[in-house]
């Protein structure tokens, strides 16, 4: 009989590593480093269905050709128009967005949240070059970039709560009302304040107050519908 | 009516009276989780204790739950996690994490333990369980179990009696305030730093302490409760004459009382109470057969099934009354925190016996001694004690989480001096 060294248990003859602590029996091969065994009854690691790299790389190409022609176009006809740059400067901020966002979620192997922070650096950085490039510094530090963060924590928020949400359903939609909610009094915050020089909210407000009771109404569904479950446990006295 | 937690996806459970107040209160320090460990004779079986395990499953769907925090109340979820035995090569007694179940099983050499947080069960319920891991784990050695044994096996379904709230159920409204206790005195020692969670464990013969608490016509539990306060007596005459003055001067032990003896229940949730004998040094010096009758009489009254009942009422009267139902959850929360601050105050140790454990003559064979690790004692109380015994040996564990070992000392050394053999264990490391 072996025993295991690590939490003194008797190993049938069979066994290669103990199933308590996954300590390999001795002589029996199996590296340190595979310690980890599976327990029986345990569930196996799922891998999250992916695009693989080559996929991935493939569909960046897609997105960056159509990117690239569109932007060139853009300025073409905006240059042909009025000799310089002047509209063209916001379609082409956009295609610069999307292109950094893609690259980073294509190339950058890391947890999503990060992929986010990164692609937000990268399209900030576009933005102020292409800014400095034209008129000099004017509408990316008080509009663009403000804007690109506010939309980043509303999708980081999503993410976030897609994330932890054990039951999927009819939740999701109602978190999504509120985030497009909160986003709308961004951008609205954001633009007066750019335009103006002052906060002031309007149709903003109608959206949210709008839009609030929709997803009260969608959270209350789903917590009745989901799997068939009361809402006593969560408020029971 | 039997629980079917497959089929029925709306199952949940309220917390019973006791558990109520641990969600408040427990921490990575104060972990309200106790250990109940067998020692077996020969060297556990991986593959066995797998098969064991992994049978159990089933049979105790209200173990296999997660704590929730609903807006009124915590409340329990199933979890359906495997039951899956561990390397017991941790601290004992540690928090669990939010994704794990709140109670696992640990083996290690000859020992197989279970670990419970307080929120789930008490010491009689956790008992009930590792009984059954046991009995199933030596059936699967190849030992055949005597007839007549009475424990959960594994093919019957959980009735509801099995996860009932027993105070609810014996619950009877009487009229009365909880008694104004003033606060006791409280070890002197300073604290560890964390993980601070320490054990000395001894093992003393049963048939020679028995004969020492029969010379006084007392119980087991009564006499280990007078040689504990006897103990805090010479800690509290050792002090300065400035701290003596400035310390509270009323010791108490706390000694948790399973209901289950006074009411009948199959519950394998909490239901036990407390009697907390003591006495008063502002009276002078009380010799050891003083304290000893003082605690036998007060453990008598004390636990009166009237009295008792009284306590069930007035526990679960606070839970009932409307303004307390309708404080959202993160009031109760530091409403409770704080009773149970209050609550340690008013006691000096705690002494908790799990009882003679007797599983018949050919199991205990199988089995060497059972350990009873008590919960982690918070900052006020300091140091607990928790006691088990079977065949001829007492095991007597003291958790303490202070730099000094001076009232393990004093408790051992005095019963050394009464004529009783002490061996001490290898502590866990």
């Amino acid at each position: 009989m072996a025993i295991c060294k690590n939490c003194g248990v008797e190993l049938e003859e069979v066994m290669l590593s103990c199933p308590l602590c996954g300590e390999p029996v001795a002589g029996s091969g199996e590296s340190g480093t595979s310690r980890q065994t599976t327990p029986a009854g345990e569930p196996a690691f799922q891998p999250r269905a992916e695009m693989s790299q080559p996929q991935k790389k493939f569909t960046w190409e897609i997105i960056s050709i159509i990117l690239l022609s569109g932007l060139i176009a853009t300025f073409i006809v905006d240059f042909v128009i009025n000799q310089t740059i002047t509209w063209s400067e916001y379609p082409v901020a956009i295609s610069l967005t999307i292109f950094a966002y893609i690259s980073l979620f294509a190339f950058w192997q890391q947890p999503t949240l990060l992929q986010i922070a990164g692609s937000l650096a990268l399209s900030i950085v576009f933005l102020l070059l292409l800014d400095l490039l034209t008129n000099g510094i004017s509408w990316s530090v008080g509009l663009g970039i403000p804007l690109l963060l506010a939309a980043n924590l509303v999708a980081a928020g999503l993410i976030g709560v897609i994330y932890r949400s054990k039951y999927k359903g009819i939740n999701l939609l109602a978190w999504g009302f509120l985030g497009a909610a909160f986003l709308c009094l961004c951008i609205e915050g954001i633009l007066v304040r750019f335009m103006t020089g002052t906060f002031r909210f309007g149709w903003s407000l109608i959206v949210c107050g709008s839009v609030i009771p929709v997803a009260l109404v969608l959270f209350f569904v789903h917590l009745r519908l989901k799997k068939g479950r009361s809402l006593e446990k969560t408020f029971h006295m | 009516m039997t629980l079917d937690t497959e089929h029925n996806g709306d199952f949940w459970l309220r917390l019973d009276n006791a558990a109520k107040i641990y969600p408040a209160v427990k921490d990575r320090e104060l972990t309200s989780v106790f250990r109940i460990a067998a020692q077996l004779k020969d060297r556990v079986k991986a593959k066995e204790l797998l098969e064991a395990a992994h049978a159990l499953e089933r049979r105790f769907p209200y173990f296999n739950v997660k704590l929730k925090a609903g807006v009124f109340w915590y409340y329990l979820e199933p979890a359906g996690l495997p039951l899956i035995p561990r390397p017991d090569i941790k601290t004992p007694c540690r928090a669990f994490d939010r994704q794990e179940l709140m109670f696992r099983i640990l083996a290690r050499e000859k020992t197989i333990s279970v670990e419970f947080s307080h929120i789930l069960t008490d010491g009689t319920g956790a008992f009930e369980f590792l009984k059954t891991l046991l009995f199933v784990y030596f059936e699967k050695c190849g030992h055949r179990l005597p007839p007549g044994l009475a424990y959960h096996r594994p093919e019957d379904p959980p009735s509801e009696e099995e996860y009932e709230d027993a105070y609810k159920k014996h619950f009877k409204r009487i009229d009365s305030r909880p008694p104004k206790r003033s606060k006791a005195f409280h070890l002197p020692f300073s604290l560890k730093r964390a993980p601070r969670f320490d054990l000395l464990t001894a093992v003393i013969p049963v048939k020679c302490i028995i004969e020492k608490a029969k010379a006084h016509s007392v119980s087991l539990t009564e006499y280990l409760t007078a040689v504990y306060l006897y103990s805090l007596q010479q800690i509290y005459r050792q002090q300065s004459f400035l701290k003596k003055r400035a310390t509270n001067k009323i010791l108490r032990i706390e000694v948790p009382i399973n209901l289950r003896k006074l009411f009948p229940s199959r519950t394998m949730r909490n239901f036990s109470l407390y009697v907390i004998p003591g006495m008063d040094l502002r009276l002078g010096h009380y010799t050891f057969e003083e304290i000893l009758k003082t605690v036998y009489h007060q453990m008598q009254l004390e636990t009166d099934k009237k009295l008792i009942s009284k306590m069930i009422s007035r526990n679960v009267s606070g839970e009932k009354s409307p303004f307390v139902r309708g404080l959202p959850l993160f009031i109760k929360s530091v409403v409770l925190a704080r009773l149970y601050t209050l609550g340690t105050k008013q006691y000096s140790g705690v002494v908790t016996n799990l009882g003679k454990i007797d599983l018949s003559e050919k199991i205990n064979k199988l089995i060497d001694k059972f350990v009873f690790i008590p919960p982690p004692p918070n900052d006020i109380l300091k140091v607990n004690c928790a006691v088990a015994g079977f065949d001829n040996q007492l095991v007597l564990t003291f958790g303490n989480i202070t730099k000094s070992r001076e009232l393990e000392r004093k408790f051992l050394t005095f019963l050394t001096k009464e004529g009783v053999p002490v061996r001490l264990l290898q502590p866990y490391k």
